[in-house]
């Protein structure tokens, strides 16, 4: 039997116009990948200046330069809508590759934040 | 099994009233465009504040948006355009909000979804035209510099 599980990544930006690449594993147990979403402690400075590429399985699903806020979700979206919807992706090795870009934009001031990789598995239960 | 892959296309607008010709390539193997999506860095020069809220303000407290410029897209398999769509900072992201009396909402707080423009188009073409017309001269004075994010959503064929 599959049931829904939640898996939250961190990587830290300390400086202004950081690249960080990073690399997470899935538990050997998750069968499936359904979705995806990227929250911040501050929210303004993942809207307005992150960008990045997400890899499952070394396969991309989102290239370079695509912007945080795509995959953002504010709280009027309700809880069982604010994942990016996958389908229902194979996690394969099990390897989540995050390439995250911190740009310097006008609208905001750079200050040490976290990004934070929510995603949303199909994971085997034992039972 | 459908697949899915994006292409994002750059360019910088720095001067006022800017049209920015572009190309897109498009690889081998796409099926169909499916979405289009828009959006922007601000690189420099100043975006004007919301304006200040009188006391007596309106039960609905609406603002402008600000239009940042238009797109057009055309195949050069297909005649006309296939797309036109506006670069928009939402400046009412609060309005018809009930927290918004006590919460100031922000579009990094409050925004929606974020869901692509579907569209529909034979990717048979390898090349896409667009043109980007800068519409925020008719705003703001002065010099300003932002870069242009467009990202196409294709379908893939399955090898």
């Amino acid at each position: 039997m599959l049931k829904p599980i939640k898996k939250r990544f961190d990587i830290q930006i300390t400086v202004a116009n950081q690249n960080v690449t990073k690399s997470f594993e899935l538990d050997k147990n998750i069968k499936s990948v359904k979705g995806l979403l990227l929250t911040s402690d501050k929210d303004d400075l993942l809207y307005y200046r992150g960008s990045q590429k997400i890899e499952i399985n070394k396969e991309e699903y989102f290239p370079d330069n695509y912007e945080s806020k795509l995959l953002m979700s504010g709280i009027n979206v309700s809880p069982k809508q604010r994942y990016y919807d996958l389908g229902n992706v194979n996690p394969g090795n099990g390897s989540v590759k995050i390439n995250y870009q911190d740009t310097d934009d006008g609208r905001t001031v750079f200050a040490s934040y976290r990004v934070s990789l929510y995603v949303d598995c199909e994971m085997e239960s034992g039972v | 099994m459908k697949r899915e892959s994006v292409i994002i296309s750059s360019f910088i607008i720095d001067n006022t009233k800017q049209v920015k010709h572009f190309q897109i390539r498009i690889p081998r193997e796409t099926k169909n465009i499916i979405g289009v999506e828009m959006g922007m860095i601000w690189l420099s020069g100043i975006i004007p504040p919301d304006p200040i809220i009188p006391d007596w303000k309106l039960p609905i407290n609406l603002r402008r948006n600000l239009f940042v410029g238009e797109v057009k897209l055309q195949s050069y398999e297909k005649a006309n355009m296939f797309y036109t769509g506006d670069l928009v900072i939402n400046k009412n992201i609060d309005a018809f909000d009930f927290t918004s009396g006590q919460f100031a909402a922000k579009n990094f707080t409050h925004q929606t979804v974020a869901n692509e423009d579907e569209i529909i188009v034979d990717g048979n073409s390898t090349i896409l035209q667009g043109v980007y017309k800068d519409k925020l001269s008719e705003i703001i004075d002065g010099n300003y510099k932002y870069k242009v994010n467009l990202y196409l959503w294709m379908e893939t064929k399955e090898n």
